[in-house]
Parts: structure tokens; sequence; C-alpha cells
């Protein structure tokens, strides 16, 4: 009991508590729902500083003289523990369609490379050039005519604003950082049976582009519900 | 016999267990207990619980390094030498600060603990300040993901540095008149006895006290910048836009409430393409400076007073520098 009234006791289980959360996000591949692959070596090295960190805490905790904790530092370490608690209860899933209309779904992207894109060896399906939604809006922008009539098979959530009778909005987000810089990219997809697919349903349409004034949009031949890839995001 | 008095610690543990067991025997007692896992599948619930965990994940390590940076200045870099590396004059340190991000690449998280350490050896206050707002953008990586995220454009590029130039510069010489910085007296500065540690162990001593003294702020931003994501709209916050001058405003209080790191904000700047190039550029300007998170770990690090200064004379300079650079540009 001596132990729990100890500031730094709190202090050492803080660290421990995440590092632990760190490394079982590490191991278990959850890693990218939160942020961008690039990313990656710097959360290891972040959990390889608290590791450290752990340790020297460790070998001095006795060594320190004794602190009885204080509200201050028992309200910190709850706040440490408040957003591991939530992960770790809610255990969340892709970012909801929920987080597509709040953001705003953007159908023009400047930031894509049309000269990489072109040096890329895509993949063909059948007849339809494999592609995904930030290539199309990349060419859309700076080459439609790449685009243009081409048959493409590209994959992304169904975001519908009305009915969405006769099409819908494929979307996929666009994250640099993390999942709060997360933007969701889309193109319109025009679709007779588009009222029988669900919102934030994953789907893989096989059409061709139409481009008019840089604004895309895909005439869908067939439209197949598929599983979310795993990486869902476009980097 | 004297009653034994209970700690307030004490208090906050019972009155939170209590609360706990009484919701929990509430739901067990209405027998909806089994809306739990519904509950959790909220898409609301999830967009926060995901945000406010990404920008943890994303910036706790940045915290880390600068808590190692920090810790290391701190033991193994004299006074007498940080001092000599920025020029006495207040404009010239002001403007050294301003690009030393160059040399030292940190996000805006991990930038505010060095430069508590900085000041805290005895860097010119105006230097300080001015490393501290400036380096999270004049630095190679944002530079860099600006130019790509707005198709290698010069123009915004160089609009993005000069503001937050002149920004820094003009705060950092308006809060340093006396060359004195109100930092808040940090926990470790009182406990710390090194005579049986070792260098190394002194520098993770420092940063283990930098990583859990500002880890606290962090998480609250963090908080704060997940409950705006969830469940305020952009675009409805930005349909407000009338004109010229109100999309600059706008767009500065959308910078600093998204709280997004200053490597990836330009991406999603240039995603709002109706919108002329300086309301987006005091995006990206007022952003990394001011954003809840960062003005929240401003809290823990300098005085009340001081940061609330800080803040609205950022505020109004970005303002007015961004509004300008809208005339000049034609609001293009």
């Amino acid at each position: 009991m001596e132990l729990l009234k100890r500031k730094n006791f709190y202090q050492t289980l803080t660290i421990f508590i995440w590092l632990s959360f760190l490394f079982i996000i590490e191991a278990t591949g959850k890693l990218h729902i939160y942020i961008n692959k690039k990313f990656f070596p710097f959360t290891i090295l972040g959990s390889f500083i608290l590791l450290v960190l752990f340790i020297v805490k460790l070998k001095k905790i006795k060594k320190e003289h004794f602190e009885k904790i204080d509200i201050i530092s028992l309200l910190s370490f709850l706040l440490f523990l408040f957003p591991v608690l939530l992960a770790t209860i809610v255990r969340p899933g892709n970012l909801p369609v929920l987080a597509a209309g709040k953001r705003g779904i953007s159908q023009e992207f400047t930031g894509g490379d049309v000269m990489a894109i072109l040096k890329e060896q895509l993949e063909m399906e059948g007849n339809y050039k494999k592609m995904n939604i930030k290539q199309l809006l990349t060419f859309s922008k700076n080459k439609p005519e790449e685009i243009d009539g081409k048959e493409v098979s590209v994959e992304g959530f169904v975001f519908k604003q009305d009915n969405g009778k006769e099409g819908f909005m494929l979307v996929r987000f666009l994250i640099t950082c993390c999942a709060a810089d997360a933007t969701p990219l889309g193109v319109d997809v025009v679709y007779q049976d588009a009222g029988q697919l669900k919102q934030d349903e994953w789907v893989k349409v096989y059409g061709k582009c139409s481009v008019e004034e840089n604004k895309l949009t895909i005439l869908a031949e067939e439209v197949k519900a598929t599983q979310p890839p795993r990486d869902v995001y476009l980097y | 016999m004297q009653k034994k008095k209970e700690s307030p610690v004490t208090k906050i543990v019972l009155v939170c267990g209590i609360l706990f067991l009484l919701i929990i025997l509430n739901l067990w007692n209405s027998g909806n207990l089994g809306l739990i896992p519904q509950l959790l599948k909220n898409p609301k619930l999830q967009v926060f619980t995901i945000v406010i965990t990404a920008i943890l994940l994303e910036a706790i390590p940045f915290i880390l390094i600068g808590a190692i940076i920090s810790g290391s200045i701190e033991v193994l870099v004299s006074e007498e030498k940080i001092k000599r590396a920025f020029p006495q004059n207040r404009f010239l340190s002001a403007a050294t600060g301003s690009f030393l991000g160059i040399l030292f690449p940190v996000c805006s998280c991990g930038n505010v603990v060095v430069a508590r350490r900085l000041l805290k050896k005895g860097v010119p206050a105006s230097g300080g300040i001015s490393y501290m707002l400036a380096s999270p953008i004049i630095n190679p990586i944002t530079i860099l993901s600006t130019f790509i995220a707005f198709s290698y454009s010069l123009r915004i590029v160089m609009g993005r540095i000069l503001l937050t130039f002149l920004s820094a510069v003009v705060a950092s010489l308006i809060l340093s008149t006396k060359n004195y910085v109100p930092l808040k007296e940090g926990e470790e500065d009182h406990h710390i006895h090194h005579s049986h540690l070792s260098k190394v162990e002194q520098v993770f001593h420092h940063a283990e006290s930098d990583f859990l003294l500002m880890g606290r702020y962090l998480v609250l931003g963090a908080l704060a910048a997940a409950i705006f994501q969830t469940f305020i709209s952009r675009q409805a916050f930005l349909s407000l836009a009338g004109n010229k001058v109100l999309s600059v405003f706008l767009m500065q209080l959308l910078g600093i409430l998204l709280s997004l790191c200053s490597f990836a904000d330009a991406f999603v700047a240039s995603s709002f393409v109706h919108l002329p190039s300086f309301s987006k550029i005091a995006f990206m300007v007022a952003g990394p400076m001011t954003n809840i998170t960062v003005s929240i770990l401003y809290a823990g690090t300098f005085k009340k007073s001081f940061v609330l200064k800080l803040i609205l004379t950022l505020f109004i300079t970005i303002f007015i520098l961004g509004v300008i650079g809208t005339y000049i540009t034609g609001g293009k």
C-alpha cells in the first residue's frame, strides 16, 4: 500500500502503460489504422526511448526520496491513461463514412505526380486498368487525355448524399501523417443500380472514365462488393 | 482519539470508483448492459477514438525526441556556448531563431520542449520565442511537403515562409521587450540531484521529466482537437466565408481548431481549392503556431498571461498579414 502513495510509482506506471500500448499496437498490426506507414519508424523509435526511460526509472525508483502523490500528479496519470483505455475498449476499425461527410469530400487533387504514375506498371484486370482514386484525380487535373474514355477498375467505399438511385461517390481517405489529417478523395460514379448499394460499403467499380473540364466521372459497367483492403488509406 | 483525515487523492479515487459502479449498476438494472457493444460501434465514438489516438501516436515520438534533445542540451551544453550561438541584438536574435528549424526539423509538439530548455539555458528571449514559433514551418520537411501538396508552387511555399518569418519575428519582438520570458517552473527543477547519476542517466532523467510534464498537455490538446474533428463539419464551417477577409479569418481559426501536424497540413489546405491562396497560407501558419494542442503545451510551459498575449499577438499579426497578402495577390 505504501507503493500506491508514491508519486514516482504513478510516473513509472504511466511510462509502462504507454510503452505497452505502443508495443501492442505495433505487434498487432493496428498502427496502420492511425498513422501513415512512413511514420512507423518514428513510433518504433518512440517505443525504444520509452523502454530506456522505463529502465532508467526502475533503476532509480528506490534511490529517489519518498514523495507523496498529489492531486495534479494523479489527474495527470488519469489523463495519460484515458486514451489508452479508450482505444482498448472501443477497438476502432477504419475511419467511418461520417468522417468523410464532416470533412468534405475533395474531387480535385493537386499534390499528385503525373510522371511518377506514368512510370508505374499499372496492373490490368481483364480490359480494365487497375487504378486508385488519387491516381485518377491526379490525371483528371493535370493530364485528362490519359484517362478520358479509358476503362478502369477502382476500389473505395460508397458515399451517398441523397437517395443515390442513379449514382454515388466512390471515396478513399488520403493521409499524410495520421488519421487526424485524413482527407476524403472522391469520384462520381454513374450506376443504375446504385440504390442497392449501402452507405460505407466497400466496392470495386469497373467502368469507363469521362472527364469534362477536369471533372472526372466513372460510367460504371459493373460494381462488385469487396472486402476493405489491408491498407484502407491512400498515402 | 484523533480521526485520520482522508487525502483529496483518496477522495477522487473513491468518487470515480463509485460513479463507475453506479453507471454499470444502472445499465444492468435497466437491462441495457447488452447495448454496450453497440454503443462502442457508434461512428462518432469511433472517429473520436481514432483521431485522439492518431494524434498521440504521431506526436508522442516527437515529444520524446524533443525531450532527449532538451535533456542533452541541459546536461551537455554550457550556458555560455548557447548564449554565444545567438546574436545579442533582439532583431537579429529573432531572425536567427526563425531559421534554426532548418538545422533541427522537430515538429511543433517536440519543439516546445526544446524551446523551453533553450530559454532556461539563457538564450535571448526573442530568439527562443521565434525558434519555437517558426521552426515547425521553416524546416526542410514542411517546406518539401508544402511544395508537393501545392503542385510545386513556389508562390505558395515562399508565401508560407514569408508569413511565418514575419509573424514569428513580430510576435517575438513584441513579447521580449524586457528580454525575459515568464517560464513556469517544472517539477523536475526541484527534485533532480545529479551527484549519483552518470551524464547519460542525467539526460534520460531530464527527458523523462519533460515527457511527463509536456505529455499531459499533449493529451489535453489531442482531446480538444478530437472533439472538434468529431462534431464540427469543416464544410459547414467554411460555408460562412463570404468574402476574402472572412476567408482568411475562418481558415486561420480552422487551422487552430484542427491541430494538424505542420508536416501534413499543406495537403489538407490544398484540398480547399476554391479559397484564396493567402487564406490557405494563413491556415498553414496559424495552425502550427497556435493550434489547440500547441497552445495547451504553451500553457504548460509559460505563465498564463504570457500565453494569452502570445496567442493574441500571433492571431492579429497573421490575420493582418494574411489580409494584406490576399489583396496584393488579388485574392487568387
